[in-house]
């Protein structure tokens, strides 16, 4: 089949297209956030992410325009589809 | 009541959620992948519409002041073969729920899903731009390879990308199409060309690139720092992973004011404007109408959750 032109330029993207709900993080819903699962509190992720670089989380789920989140545009009519 | 429409592994969201929670705000966040798990009946006349999270019950049609249209996903996001027929059924009638939010009097939305569905469409974004007084590229957006090449030829350097999200979901990892650099095209490629338009533009290199998030009255302005050692400006620079920095900036005055009434005229209360500025020109690319921040905010320490946790706040005081 033919494929569009542009799909010469297609790169896979880094990360997952679905989040890995047995990673090291869990949504608390007492808190209505994310929690990094730390052998000590269970600190929320957004207060663990600076501690990246060392101690903290080790695949910090990514905010980040190079990762090519899914997100970045709107879909809220076509992801239903 | 705030109310937020988004899903659990949304980090971006966590970010206000904490400054909703230290201000002591009356919040309720929805995850789409919960909504089978919601109790929810809203009922005619005398409009009511229920939901009851957390052992509460709730009002939405007398408590709601504000809807932050966030990043509702899918129910059933991580259930395998969610494909399936059932599935997407049962999709459908929480989509129609969703919509029906629209009902709710006297709601702020942040966006109103109508205007991100129709600002999403990016020749309307240059259309729009263009009226009101943005420079562009000059642009064309064509499946006619003949068309094409003549303008390639015409420009010299030209850039491609695509009409609608460039994303292609497969069953695990995803692809992903970023801007590229395109010249004459082959006449081999005639079909795949005619196949589906995209969007070929005059390409504006070198550059800098400008990232400006619109919040309300707010406007964050950020300039893509690229570092000197690349040789020559890349098209894309999300394709760069190092070497790559985000300063929050100022644009002249005039900019940053089109940039407001920009989202403000065409019904949003939020936008990410992609601009790029050559020799002084600055050029309107697209606006992503729910586009992401959260890359800003970290690791780059752009306070744009402040800024929505603000619009939210005033939105919610009426």
């Amino acid at each position: 089949m033919t494929q569009p032109f542009l799909m010469q330029f297609a790169r896979q993207c880094n990360t997952k297209n679905k989040f890995e709900t047995d990673s090291e993080y869990f949504y608390d819903e007492e808190a209505d956030m994310i929690r990094w699962k730390n052998d000590n509190e269970n600190p929320l992720l957004i207060d663990s992410l600076q501690f990246f670089n060392g101690k903290g989380p080790k695949n910090p789920p990514s905010t980040k325009k190079c990762e090519l989140e899914s997100g970045e545009d709107q879909k809220d009519r076509r992801m239903w589809n | 009541m705030i109310l937020i429409l988004t899903n659990k592994w949304d980090i971006s969201v966590d970010f206000v959620i904490k400054q909703l929670q230290s201000a002591g705000v009356n919040y309720l966040r929805l995850n789409t992948e919960d909504l089978p798990n919601l109790s929810s009946t809203f009922n005619f006349p005398n409009f009511e519409f229920w939901v009851k999270k957390k052992e509460k019950e709730i009002d939405l049609s007398k408590t709601v002041k504000v809807i932050w249209n966030r990043r509702p996903g899918l129910p059933f996001e991580n259930v395998s073969n969610k494909k399936n027929g059932v599935n997407r059924f049962v999709d459908n009638q929480w989509f129609t729920w969703i919509e029906s939010l629209q009902l709710i009097p006297n709601v702020t939305w942040i966006n109103n899903p109508t205007a991100n569905t129709i600002m999403e469409c990016k020749p309307r974004q240059l259309f729009l731009a263009d009226k009101m007084g943005f420079s562009i590229p000059k642009t064309i957006i064509s499946n006619d390879i003949l068309e094409i090449n003549d303008f390639i030829i015409e420009n010299k350097k030209c850039i491609v990308k695509a009409l609608y999200s460039p994303l292609i979901k497969e069953n695990e990892v995803d692809k992903f199409i970023f801007t590229n650099s395109v010249s004459q095209i082959n006449g081999l490629e005639k079909e795949s060309v005619q196949l589906s338009p995209s969007i070929f533009q005059q390409s504006i290199n070198p550059k800098i690139d400008y990232r400006v998030t619109v919040v309300g009255d707010e406007i964050l302005p950020v300039k893509i720092a690229v570092s000197n050692d690349f040789l020559e400006y890349p098209v894309d620079w999300r394709t760069i992973e190092t070497g790559i920095s985000y300063q929050l900036c100022h644009l002249p005055k005039g900019i940053e004011q089109l940039c407001k009434e920009y989202v403000r005229e065409n019904g949003l209360l939020f936008g990410a404007i992609d601009l790029v500025e050559q020799d002084g020109i600055y050029y309107f690319l697209e606006i992503n109408p729910n586009g992401e921040w959260g890359w800003l905010q970290y690791p780059n320490s752009i306070p744009i959750a402040d800024s929505i946790t603000r619009l939210l706040l005033h939105y919610e005081k009426g």
